[in-house]
């Protein structure tokens, strides 16, 4: 039977799981986009705890709401688009909590002209990613990291083609005056530190 | 150090080099195993909650249903095996066909342009924009704008998600973080009956997961109002946020003589299952 499910395409599967079955078809789509919904998930929240609920919750969220799915979009896109919410979600009740608790670490900014500090101070490219709008983080999630099509990219964000390489090129500008001031990147830019948090100090939770 | 661009350009034109950078980032890599096993577990109890019945000694047959083939030798190391999905016991049951939400329904009725992140720019003054604080065209000012003003910039998927005159109700996402014990005073700004309906073409900002979260729908929230007692008369306006800290939504109907009542439900609410998390509390 997992033979017979391994040459069902996406849709099918889908149709299979909606119409009843013994939760087999559900469990080929799962083995088949973990991976790339964990990759989606860790680039968004750059959180590997964070990541982890988020995926889950996501998954349970699509078994239980499969009969939503219209299939006016691919089924990649359809759980890139509950994967990505379930992140985002996430982020914004961590921000909350991290400000109700009065975590001014969280919310101070670091000064990126702070020459005493030179190297140590300029963030990494993750941490500097963090740090931009949440459209033109997500833009260059998507394009730029995941490597979605923008017409892809633009259909899990619910917007506009034109709109997802808009940010894309503000983001990517900013992006670039936050890693190298007047410089350029500094080219250890793309260091990471160890621990669950996988960028810098602008993670939710994180001291910096 | 500013880089023109045209938006014409291809998206992999990128002068700043930020794409080949971003590009280059190791991967994540495979779902760990024992999120694998963590998932596997979750979606499991859904297929017996859903009626898959697991007879004596079908618990691993049904788990490893789940699981990847085995890969001798591979890098995960994950040397599972996949037995027949049944495998004796009890009599399986078919999973009960699943709640079709409101595919199709009412759908002519939605007014949802996407807008590329603008909000609603055509509400009252004193409506819900206002009360909100909502700004305009805050989520792609740049770095500095939210360095400066210390707010939290305009996400995508807050302000005006929805609005459906032929079931009055109104759809926003405020951000708000409801409490038990705030719950009547947060929900002063959700007032449907006072708002006013956009103008056409004036974009609304759909939300994401619109699809999957029944009450972000005005029928499906409409069916959640009556849900927990809401007349139909009564204008409903819900707003998508959290309510003590976990993802919910708040409705808030104004009946007759102009009284306000709010409740907190879980986004799941829905015909007969009300999914109540707090309320009904008088709003003011």
């Amino acid at each position: 039977m997992r033979d017979d499910l391994a040459v069902l395409d996406d849709a099918e599967l889908l149709r299979r799981h909606v119409a009843g079955d013994d939760g087999a078809a559900f469990g080929e789509l799962f083995r088949r986009h973990r991976d790339r919904m964990y990759a989606v998930a860790i680039r968004t929240t750059n959180h590997r705890e964070l990541a982890a609920d988020a995926v889950q919750e996501a998954f349970i969220s699509a078994y239980r709401r499969a009969g939503a799915y219209r299939g006016d979009a691919a089924v990649t896109t359809w759980l890139h688009r509950i994967v990505v919410n379930a992140c985002l979600d996430r982020l914004r009740r961590e921000r909350t909590a991290t400000r109700r608790a009065g975590d001014l670490a969280e919310l101070d900014l670091p000064d990126r002209h702070d020459h005493h500090a030179s190297v140590e101070s300029r963030l990494d490219v993750r941490a500097a990613l963090s740090r931009l709008p949440e459209g033109q983080r997500m833009a260059l999630v998507l394009v730029d990291m995941h490597g979605l099509p923008v017409a892809e990219a633009a259909a899990v964000l619910g917007v506009a083609e034109g709109t997802v390489k808009s940010r894309c090129f503000r983001g990517r500008e900013a992006l670039a005056t936050l890693l190298g001031g007047p410089n350029g990147p500094d080219e250890d830019a793309s260091r990471q530190p160890a621990g669950d948090s996988i960028g810098g100090p602008g993670e939710p939770g994180r001291s910096p | 150090m500013i880089h023109r661009h045209d938006d014409a350009d291809p998206v992999e034109n990128d002068p700043t080099g930020m794409r080949a950078l971003l590009g280059s980032l190791p991967d994540p890599g495979p779902m760990p195993p024992d999120l694998v096993d963590r998932i596997t577990a979750r979606l499991v109890e859904e297929s017996v909650a859903n009626g898959y019945r697991v007879g004596p000694g079908d618990e691993a047959a049904t788990a490893a249903a789940w699981a990847p083939p085995r890969v001798p030798g591979g890098p995960e190391g994950d040397d599972r095996s996949l037995p027949p999905a049944h495998a004796g016991g009890d009599q399986v049951v078919p999973l009960r066909r699943r709640r079709a939400w409101l595919v199709g329904a009412a759908a002519a009725a939605l007014v949802v342009v996407a807008a590329g992140g603008l909000v609603a720019d055509r509400l009252a003054p004193d409506g819900l924009q206002a009360s909100l604080g909502l700004a305009r065209g805050g989520e792609d000012a740049g770095v500095a704008a939210d360095a400066e003003s210390g707010a939290a910039p305009m996400q995508s998927g807050s302000g005006m998600i929805a609005w459906d005159a032929a079931v009055q109700v109104v759809v926003v996402a405020s951000g708000t973080d409801y409490t038990g014990d705030d719950l009547a005073s947060q929900a002063l700004p959700l007032d449907a009956g006072a708002m006013a309906p956009p103008s056409p073409g004036t974009g609304l900002v759909p939300r994401l997961d619109g699809a999957d979260e029944p009450v972000g729908d005005p029928q499906g929230a409409r069916d959640c109002a009556s849900a927990v007692g809401v007349e139909a008369s009564e204008p409903v306006a819900v707003d998508l946020a959290t309510f003590d800290g976990r993802p919910a939504a708040v409705l808030v109907a104004t009946g007759a003589d102009g009284t306000r009542r709010a409740w907190a439900v879980e986004r799941s609410c829905g015909p007969g299952a009300a999914a109540l998390l707090d309320g009904p509390v008088v709003v003011g």
